[in-house]
Formats: C-alpha cells, sequence, structure tokens
C-alpha cells in the first residue's frame, strides 16, 4: 500500500550512489590535478598501503569473527587466570604468530570480546607484530653480521609487549555491542554480521593512516633528516617520530632502517622497536577497535616504553 | 551508513582488489609475491559483502541497521584505484630520496662474457660499491632504468626498489654521460656502455659512460 508507507527519504545508498557519480565527473573534469607530480606520488603511495594491509586486515578480522564463534567458555579457560601467567603466555604465543600488525588489532579486539583480559589481549597484540621469526629473518637480512642488533630488537620489542600488558589499559566499549540470542543460523548472522561492520571500519580507519603517512612520505625532506641526525639524542629522537608517522610494515622497516645511515645503531634500533609498536596507521584501527581514548593511552604508553626499551637494550647490546 | 551500504562499499572494494590482482596494475603498488593475497582478500571481501546483501534485506517496512560510521573512508582506496588509477613512483621520489647505500647481499659472481651484459641497475650499484667495481670493470653493460634528472652532459638514469609497497620505494641509481640526445624525465630508457668509477657528487652512485640510449616501453614491473 504505496499511499501510506512513509515518504521515502534520502538514506546513506542515495549518498554513496552519489558520491561515485561525482568522483567519475572529477576524473572528467579535472585532468590536471593528476598530472601533478606531488599528487601522483600521494595517490600511489596510499594506495599502496592500503593494497599491501588489505589481506593482513581481511585475516585478522576472519580470525576474530572465527574467535566470535567459539564459546566464550573456552576462550576464557584456555587463559590462565593470574595476569601474572597470562600476560607472558601470550606475548610468547604473539612471538611465534606470524603475524602483522595490520592484522593482530582485529584478533585482539576478538580475544578481548570473547572475555579475554585487555592485559593479555593487548600483550598479544604488540608481540606478534614485532618479534615473530619472519621480522626477525628479516632484520637479520638487513643488517648482515650484526646478530646483537636483531637480538636487541627482539628483547627489546618482547619487553614493550610485556610492559604494555601488564599495564592492562582497558577499553571502554567494544564496538558493537550486539546481544543476539544463540542457535546455529543465530550465530552465523551474528558472525557475518561482525566481521563485516569490522572489515568496513578497519579499512575505512586504515584509509586515515594511509593517508597520513603517504603525506610524510611524500614531503618529508632529505636534508632534515641529514640535518636532524647529527646529534645523538635529536637522531633517535627523529628515528622514533619517523617511526610512528611513516607507518611502514614491520617486514619493511628494517630495509628502511638500513637504508637510513645518517642515523646512529641505536637510533635505527628505535626506529625498529617504536615502529611495530605505534605508528599512525594502527592508532587509526585501534581506534576503531577500541575508541579513540583507549587507542592514543595506549600508543602514548607503548612509545614510551618502546623508547625506553630500544635505549636500555641497545645500550647493553650493541 | 546503513548496513546495505556499508556492504555495497565492501563489494565495491573486493572488486577493485579483484582487478588489481588480475592486472599488471598491480605491480605499480605492491611486489608481485602479494599477488595471490591481494586477490584472496578481494575474493573473501566481496564474497562476505554479497552475502550480507542478501541477509540484510529488508523485511516490511523496517529500516536497514546501523554499520560502520567509518566505513565511508572506504571509499578512498576505492575512487583512489578505480577513479585515478595512480601510476608508478618516478622522478619526483627518487630525487626526493636521494641515493641510498646498496642492500646487502650475498657473494658475487662474475658477469657472463656475453657483449653486452644484461644487468640490473641495483646490481650496478651493488658491485660499484661493495668491490669497488671490479667485476664490472672491462665489460659492456647494458642496463634499464627512467631517467630521474637531465644535465648538460647526460642524465641521472634511476630504477626504484620496493620491499613490500611502493611507500617503502628507495632509488638506485647511475650517472650516464652520453653524446646522444637527452631523454625527457620519467622515460624509460635503456642504456648501454661502460662502467667508469663513482660519481664526484654522490659516494653511492656509480657513473656510466653510455654509448647507446634507447628508448624503450614501461616495463610491467616498474620496480626491481
Amino acid at each position: 500500500m504505496a499511499d501510506v508507507a512513509p515518504r521515502r527519504r534520502g538514506d546513506s545508498t542515495d549518498v554513496f550512489c552519489v558520491v561515485v557519480v561525482l568522483a567519475f565527473l572529477a576524473r572528467v573534469t579535472l585532468p590536471g590535478v593528476w598530472t601533478v607530480a606531488y599528487v601522483q606520488a600521494w595517490t600511489t603511495v596510499f594506495a599502496a598501503i592500503c593494497i599491501q594491509a588489505a589481506p593482513y586486515v581481511v585475516l585478522g578480522v576472519a580470525l576474530s569473527a572465527a574467535l566470535a564463534a567459539v564459546p566464550a567458555e573456552w576462550v576464557r579457560r584456555a587463559m590462565p587466570d593470574r595476569r601474572a601467567l597470562a600476560v607472558p603466555i601470550a606475548t610468547i604465543v604473539g612471538a611465534a604468530m606470524p603475524g602483522c600488525e595490520c592484522g593482530t588489532v582485529p584478533v585482539a579486539a576478538g580475544l578481548m570480546r570473547r572475555g579475554v583480559p585487555p592485559g593479555p589481549a593487548t600483550a598479544l597484540m604488540l608481540s606478534a607484530p614485532a618479534t615473530n621469526p619472519i621480522v626477525l629473518a628479516a632484520t637479520a637480512a638487513a643488517f648482515p653480521g650484526q646478530p646483537g642488533l636483531v637480538a636487541a630488537r627482539f628483547v627489546a620489542s618482547l619487553s614493550v609487549a610485556l610492559a604494555a600488558g601488564f599495564c592492562g589499559l582497558r577499553p571502554r566499549r567494544l564496538a558493537p555491542h550486539e546481544h543476539v540470542g544463540s542457535g546455529a543460523a543465530r550465530l552465523r548472522d551474528r558472525v557475518g554480521f561482525l566481521a563485516a561492520h569490522d572489515l568496513a571500519q578497519s579499512l575505512g580507519l586504515l584509509s586515515i593512516g594511509a593517508a597520513s603517512a603517504a603525506t610524510l612520505t611524500v614531503l618529508l625532506p632529505q636534508s632534515l633528516l641529514d640535518g636532524v641526525s647529527s646529534s645523538v639524542l635529536l637522531g633517535i629522537t627523529a628515528a622514533a617520530v619517523l617511526a610512528v608517522l611513516l607507518a611502514v610494515c614491520s617486514e619493511a622497516d628494517a630495509f628502511i632502517a638500513s637504508s637510513l645511515p645518517q642515523f646512529s645503531p641505536l637510533a635505527q634500533l628505535t626506529f625498529m622497536v617504536v615502529g611495530p609498536a605505534v605508528d599512525v596507521k594502527l592508532v587509526a584501527l585501534q581506534a576503531g577497535a577500541f575508541g579513540w581514548r583507549f587507542a592514543l593511552r595506549l600508543s602514548l604508553l607503548a612509545f614510551v616504553c618502546a623508547v625506553a626499551a630500544a635505549l636500555a637494550t641497545g645500550t647493553a647490546l650493541l | 551508513m546503513n548496513v546495505r551500504t556499508q556492504s555495497f562499499v565492501l563489494v565495491a572494494f573486493g572488486i577493485v582488489l579483484v582487478r588489481l590482482a588480475t592486472t599488471e596494475a598491480l605491480l605499480r603498488y605492491v611486489r608481485p609475491g602479494a599477488r595471490p593475497i591481494v586477490l584472496c582478500a578481494g575474493v573473501v571481501v566481496a564474497g562476505l559483502a554479497c552475502w550480507r546483501i542478501i541477509a540484510d534485506r529488508p523485511r516490511g517496512n523496517s529500516p536497514p541497521g546501523r554499520g560502520a560510521r567509518s566505513g565511508w573512508l572506504v571509499l578512498a582506496p576505492v575512487l583512489t584505484l578505480a577513479v585515478v588509477a595512480p601510476p608508478p613512483l618516478g622522478a619526483l621520489t627518487a630525487n626526493h630520496r636521494g641515493a641510498v647505500p646498496p642492500r646487502p647481499h650475498g657473494p658475487l659472481a662474475d658477469l657472463p662474457r656475453s657483449n653486452p651484459v644484461p644487468i640490473a641497475l641495483a646490481d650496478v650499484v651493488v658491485r660499484a660499491i661493495s668491490d669497488h667495481g671490479r667485476s664490472l670493470r672491462g665489460h659492456r653493460l647494458r642496463t634499464v632504468g627512467f631517467v630521474s634528472r637531465r644535465g648538460a652532459t647526460g642524465f641521472v638514469l634511476t630504477r626504484l626498489v620496493i620491499t613490500c609497497c611502493a611507500a617503502d620505494a628507495e632509488p638506485n641509481s647511475v650517472e650516464v654521460t652520453t653524446s646522444a640526445a637527452i631523454p625527457a624525465v620519467d622515460a624509460w630508457v635503456e642504456v648501454t656502455g661502460r662502467f667508469t668509477g663513482m660519481s664526484r657528487t654522490n659516494r653511492f652512485t656509480p657513473a656510466f659512460a653510455a654509448d647507446k640510449v634507447d628508448p624503450i616501453s614501461p616495463p610491467a614491473n616498474p620496480y626491481g
């Protein structure tokens, strides 16, 4: 009965269609903008980060959705009750898991939703991308003949995960809160709903991180790097800040660090310890999963721990 | 954004990934080894979203449920790839980053006895620096790259290398001296010539005296 149905107002699907049409019009009417070298380089780097990270985000979301299908009771029983035991175990499990940082955020969120305390989940989230075998192998390949640096990276990143795990910051909310009853069909629907929601959220926020990293990659002048690294302290600070802003994958950061000869070995180590723990795309992904407040507090904590751990292990082992 | 729009956006994202993974365009952004995982990710995202479109179809008069607000941002990479289709990185990145020390490598084998010897630009840089060009001398070499800078008597020939994606691109460069016409910046060329030592302006850049400079079409994999 069309005449009694409420008049249909525009909804988000209409907006979606309009955006798509406008985008194609922009391509046709503003061809000049896309040929500016800086715009081209920016769009290439932006697209590259999104494409590179997407499979890992999808894998992480798939694991997280699979966790939603496991009875909460099992997950809770698999984790020891005492934090003193749970955090180190989660850290070691993370170290053995070859995950990329983009994939571990949804996994940690999935674990928390299933009742795992924030401490161990955070420890896993921080240790998996930084200390797994693939990353260590890449580091050894980028710095041949320097096993001390590989060891220092491993020890420093493990300590960051342990320290942040024991602090056990608590997110205020875990989006989305949906209480659907049990039953196989309901469960399947819930897993699908969560997966689609998490994917849209993670991939969307990832593009904020990618945009910020692309801007720095395209605009950072080499001369600034040369100037900043003339002093040891300034070099370490610059390396830590650069690791946050450049947001390279943990598998690639060792090669980037080794190609920054302006930096001292200690600054290179700082770059590799800070990067997998805190960077702009991670903050964005964590904000999606746990809220901005938690993401910023955790990142600040991890940043301080990472710089301290890198300096301590670097001084001892390099 | 409601769940239906969210699913549409995800379908679009999945299709863009699948399309990339089935064409050469993928190599502008990530390493060739990423192709299978990008393809899988695209299929999974598009498949999941199609299922959700059917599962969330409106029943009666109830409006569709709420989706993730940040889902709108997924349109940024979708439109960037589908509408702008950014080109591979080129001279801007090469000049911006400056020459970097060569990557670590295994033992250097002798070059084959052909004339000219086809050789990757990265290999020229490695050999020029780590064994002071001993294995390069006495050979006529042929290498491929793009022009990143033009000078009065020559140009800088560059090839970018990537580890994971274009965000970590780093240049390998050779300073070419030639009497031939100097090609435009960002043009791809095949240069044949001899190694003559290191550049006087950059300690990581070998110098090359070219006897032949041939324009070529850009290679499928711009990085390497």
